[in-house]
């Protein structure tokens, strides 16, 4: 594979985007809400940072203020009392990391606004969550003047940080670094309803406004460095150093790496739609959005993948899923706006760094041994490198509040992963990989957990850890799924499409996305969401009985032409119709509605002579009896035969077959639960 | 002194000891009969309303998790107690064979004696594996805790092309201490029924050493019985179709020859004793609980 940069027409919309994100300050047309300007050096051997900073932030609303809040995430792994270090309880987010001595934290020295008015002795930490008295995650900074709306008010900062050792995506691991949530950030103003700037929670992410950024990264000479946005020129500095410095545009967040060339090294490549959009994605795209080939032309754009040198053998299967993602994305969702994307897969022991992601940049993951079967069958790379790629829709242009509304970003993207990922495995795109069943598996960890979850909670309000996990990622996307399952393929894909149409760059919220899909279903698709994001109630039909019985004939009296007659008598008072009441049977079918959420349900049933029909339940009553009359039996009763509800994990009682099945087979099981280690441990079913 | 295996005279042992092998065939299976039990009980009557078409995806496995939670504790009781009862068999009837043929192995075959045996020998055997499974986990530390550290480096310097090949080390050395921990096994449980020993530690280290002095008959010998022993247990749960469970009773049959085969190929070509001047006694420094025919009359 040719992974070396050799677009020509790629280079020169890059030259084109580098002139005119010139090394100026950021002009006021490029201005959003927050604009930043930082001036940071690293300091390898201390592992610190030494930043000066200017924001410039515009009152977008109607709503005037006279004060800031500021994220200072960094102070989150200021110690083991701190919000963050509490509710992780020793643990991590993906394996067991002890700070130790490695702690972190940002510390402002100097604040003034554009006045020159010094802001320091108006600056204190806030606790909008949980009154921590430990916790220094948000600062609060009263201004001497009210901004109204349309104002713009200029801060200049001096800060210091000391990174910790890697802990939720942030920090060192020997010469490497990977810098994210590293300067003091401001929260989001929300008119009336204030600012919105939570403490940093374990379970949580983030929240920022879009602006365009320009930022001087002053470090060793030699190292490779990689970041948001592009890089726009570089210049030596003092010490054996140099500086280099990049631009974004309309994004909300600022992440770096870095490391030694001896460690990392950078892999050069690009995506260029003729090349690397699958033909059978592009034609399917076009059938479910409606739109022509021409209407999803995807433009090129240049990816840059830093690797360990210790994984180079894994950076064509890592750039391969890198083009893989742009073009699903591209296509079902919109052309990626922005020239380049950085991907970042961390070295050994840094494995915290990945799998995650910030505006054009994205850290995956992988491990040396990948290039080994069977570890190579299993796709992580793949599925990583297309999450978090997708992450540069949901959380990068769409920007929801992940701290209040995770799973609009998570979910939603863990739904657009899992189809990606199925595309990839149908068509056979990464021959490495087994195929595997991701729909399936991501159902089966549903079963997991005992209380029901409820999705639409705030990121720390979360029973447990991984029920935040399991709620945002999995459960949204089963929900999403079961969606799709309802109000159809095409319906979904345009519903989603509508979704980042109207609201890239503008944080939507949840009932935003639910009205997208509502409009393109045709259908209010309210009661749905209510019950399955906002509600814990969780979906169980079941066939209760089927009973088969043969006429008998009516005892007692009958009343016959003004008397009462002996029933045998009126009986024989009938027209014969030559038909036999052997030769019917009576069949009650019962459904019950074991689980608390109600929808339309479809039940097949099949006939013992193979005959098959389809009956709607509208499964808003708890149960419900059909009375059917056959010349044959019922052979087969199946709630659910499609499995549109895939939501529903309790299936054992959707199937009521007359003729039990033997087992085909005496260790069955066996056969059985080898399929699911090897599902759960090879990733091939 | 012990001689080269012999897979022929394994084979025409095994044979010989024929009720032996349908013996231990019947046992392997009727240990796990009580998980069989526990799954059928608690998903059978669901699985037969299954239909015969594929189901949507996920619904199988989903199934089977929610049938299976409930009994999972009393199903992982059959499983381990299954499994400690099959352990606890296999020393039986290694120790018991030994028993036979040290008495009067070379002129008769008698089950129940040769089980008879086997419980009486139950502890001597019992320590042997307990010795082999010790050395075996030590020796497999010694490998990869080093391995683990190396690997590690590996792939934190820009040498990283070496840790795959420091992983294929490991695993093939884990792989060599896995089989001479067996043969070793094997050879000393024979050496144990040596008149006069009873130290199982002693057994396994001179099993250790006339394994590395016959490293190639050894092996050749597993591999001749191991493969179609693994690939007959193996077998049934890949084959489909109504023949499966005739096909999983004769597999496992073979299976169970070949294991009783593998012991006895590593048998001394001649008793430890000689016959005494009636085969039916054994001699009179053996101790025997089973009546003699002496002591019948």
């Amino acid at each position: 594979m040719d992974i070396t940069f050799t677009h020509r027409s790629s280079a020169l919309l890059l030259a084109l985007v580098a002139a005119a994100l010139t090394l100026g300050p950021i002009a006021a047309a490029d201005a959003g809400t927050a604009d930043y300007e930082i001036e940071v050096s690293l300091d390898p051997d201390a592992h610190r940072l030494r930043a000066s900073e200017r924001v410039r932030w515009t009152n977008t609303t109607a709503t005037p203020t006279d004060e800031i809040y500021l994220h200072l995430y960094l102070n989150a792994f200021a110690s083991s009392e701190t919000t963050f270090m509490r509710e992780l309880k020793g643990g991590s987010l993906r394996r067991r990391v002890a700070l130790s001595d490695d702690w972190g934290w940002v510390r402002i020295e100097r604040m003034v606004l554009d006045d020159s008015v010094d802001l320091m002795p108006e600056m204190e930490f806030v606790r909008p969550n949980d009154d921590n008295a430990d916790d220094f995650s948000v600062a609060r900074v009263a201004l001497p003047r009210v901004i109204e709306p349309g104002g713009v008010v200029e801060l200049e900062l001096e800060f210091s940080a000391q990174l910790p050792r890697i802990i939720a995506r942030t920090g060192f691991m020997g010469d490497f670094y990977l810098i994210g949530q590293w300067f003091p950030k401001l929260g989001v103003f929300e008119g009336e309803e204030g600012w919105n700037c939570h403490q940093f929670h374990a379970s949580s992410e983030f929240f920022a406004d879009f602006g365009a950024y320009r930022v001087l990264i002053t470090l060793p000479e030699d190292w490779v460095i990689g970041a948001t946005g592009v890089e726009v020129g570089s210049a030596p500095a003092d010490d054996g150093q140099r500086t280099v410095t990049y631009r974004a545009e309309r994004v909300h967040d600022f992440a770096w790496c870095a490391a030694p060339p001896d460690l990392m090294e950078v892999v050069e490549t690009d995506f260029s739609p003729g090349r690397d959009v699958p033909i059978p994605w592009l034609e399917r795209a076009q059938s479910l959005l409606g739109l022509s080939a021409a209407e999803l032309e995807l433009p090129p754009m240049r990816l840059r993948l830093i690797v360990p040198r210790a994984q180079r053998v894994l950076a064509p299967r890592m750039v391969r899923a890198a083009r893989l993602s742009v073009a699903w994305f591209g296509l079902f969702y919109g052309p990626y706006p922005y020239p380049q994307l950085t991907i970042v897969s961390p070295p050994r022991g840094a494995e915290e760094a990945g799998g995650m992601e910030y505006p054009n940049f994205i850290g995956t993951g992988a491990n040396r041994l990948d290039a080994y079967s069977p570890f190579s069958w299993s796709s992580d790379i793949e599925a990583v490198t297309v999450h978090e790629f997708g992450h540069q829709y949901f959380q990068g242009m769409l920007a929801s509040n992940e701290f209040e509304e995770a799973w609009l970003d998570e979910g939603v993207n863990t739904y657009a992963e899992l189809e990606c990922m199925t595309a990839i495995s149908a068509g056979g795109l990464v021959p490495e990989i087994r195929p595997f069943a991701y729909w399936g598996a991501e159902r089966l960890s549903l079963v997991i957990p005992r209380v029901p979850v409820k999705v639409g909670v705030r990121a720390w309000d979360y029973r447990r850890r991984w029920t935040y996990f399991l709620a945002s990622y999995s459960k949204t996307a089963v929900v999403l799924r079961t969606a799709e399952g309802l109000i159809g393929r095409e319906a979904m894909a345009r519903g989603l499409r509508s979704y980042f149409d109207r609201y890239a760059f503008r944080h939507p919220s949840g009932r935003d996305l639910v009205a997208a899909l509502g409009d393109a279903a045709g259908q209010d698709v309210g009661p749905f969401f209510e019950q399955a994001i906002w509600g814990d109630a969780v979906p169980d039909w079941a066939v209760t009985s089927v009973r088969h019985d043969s006429p008998k004939a009516a005892a007692g009296f009958s009343w016959v032409d003004g008397e009462w007659r002996a029933a045998e008598e009126a009986e024989t008072g009938g027209a014969d119709d030559g038909r036999s009441d052997a030769d019917i049977w009576l069949i009650e079918v019962e459904l019950a509605r074991l689980g608390d959420f109600s929808g339309p349900v479809e039940v097949e049933l099949t006939w013992a002579d193979g005959a098959a029909e389809r009956r709607t339940w509208g499964g808003e009553e708890r149960w419900i009896r059909w009375r059917l009359e056959g010349s044959q039996r019922l052979a087969q009763v199946v709630v659910d035969p499609d499995g549109v509800w895939a939501l529903e994990t309790r299936r054992a009682d959707n199937y009521w077959r007359d003729e039990r099945a033997s087992a085909d087979h005496p260790l069955w099981w066996v056969r059985e639960v080898l399929g699911l280690a090897g599902q759960i441990f090879l990733k091939w079913s | 002194m012990a001689g080269k295996p012999s897979p022929g005279a394994g084979f025409r042992l095994a044979l010989r000891l024929r009720r032996l092998v349908a013996t231990v065939w019947l046992v392997s299976m009727a240990v796990f009969l009580p998980a069989q039990l526990v799954v059928e009980l608690a998903v059978g009557a669901t699985r037969a309303n299954l239909p015969d078409r594929p189901l949507p995806p996920g619904d199988r496995m989903l199934i089977l998790v929610e049938l299976i939670r409930p009994v999972a504790g009393p199903l992982a009781l059959a499983l381990v107690s299954g499994a400690l009862a099959l352990l606890a068999w296999s020393v039986l009837w290694h120790g018991g064979t030994v028993r036979w043929w040290q008495g009067a192995g070379a002129t008769r075959v008698r089950l129940a004696e040769i089980l008879g045996h086997g419980v009486v020998w139950w502890w001597r055997y019992a320590r042997l594996a307990l010795v082999a499974v010790t050395v075996t986990v030590a020796m497999l530390a010694t490998i990869w805790l080093p391995f683990r550290s190396l690997i590690r480096s590996a792939e934190t310097a820009a040498g990283g092309g070496r840790s795959g090949v420091l992983l294929v080390t490991g695993l093939v050395l884990s792989a060599v201490v896995l089989i001479v921990c067996w043969l070793a096994t094997l050879r000393g449980a024979w050496l144990l029924g040596e008149s006069g020993r009873r130290s199982a530690v002693v057994a396994w280290l001179r099993g250790f050493g006339v394994t590395i002095r016959q490293p190639i008959s050894s092996f050749f010998t597993l591999v001749l019985w191991a493969a179609p022993g693994f690939a007959l247990l193996a077998l049934p749960v890949l084959v489909e179709g109504r023949a499966a469970g005739l096909v999983l009773l004769l597999a496992w049959l073979g299976s169970a020859f070949c294991w009783v085969a593998l012991y006895l190929s590593f048998a001394p070509k001649e008793p430890f004793v000689k016959p005494t001047v009636s085969p039916l006694e054994p001699p009179t420094y053996v101790t025997s609980h089973f009546p003699t025919q002496s002591s019948d009359q």
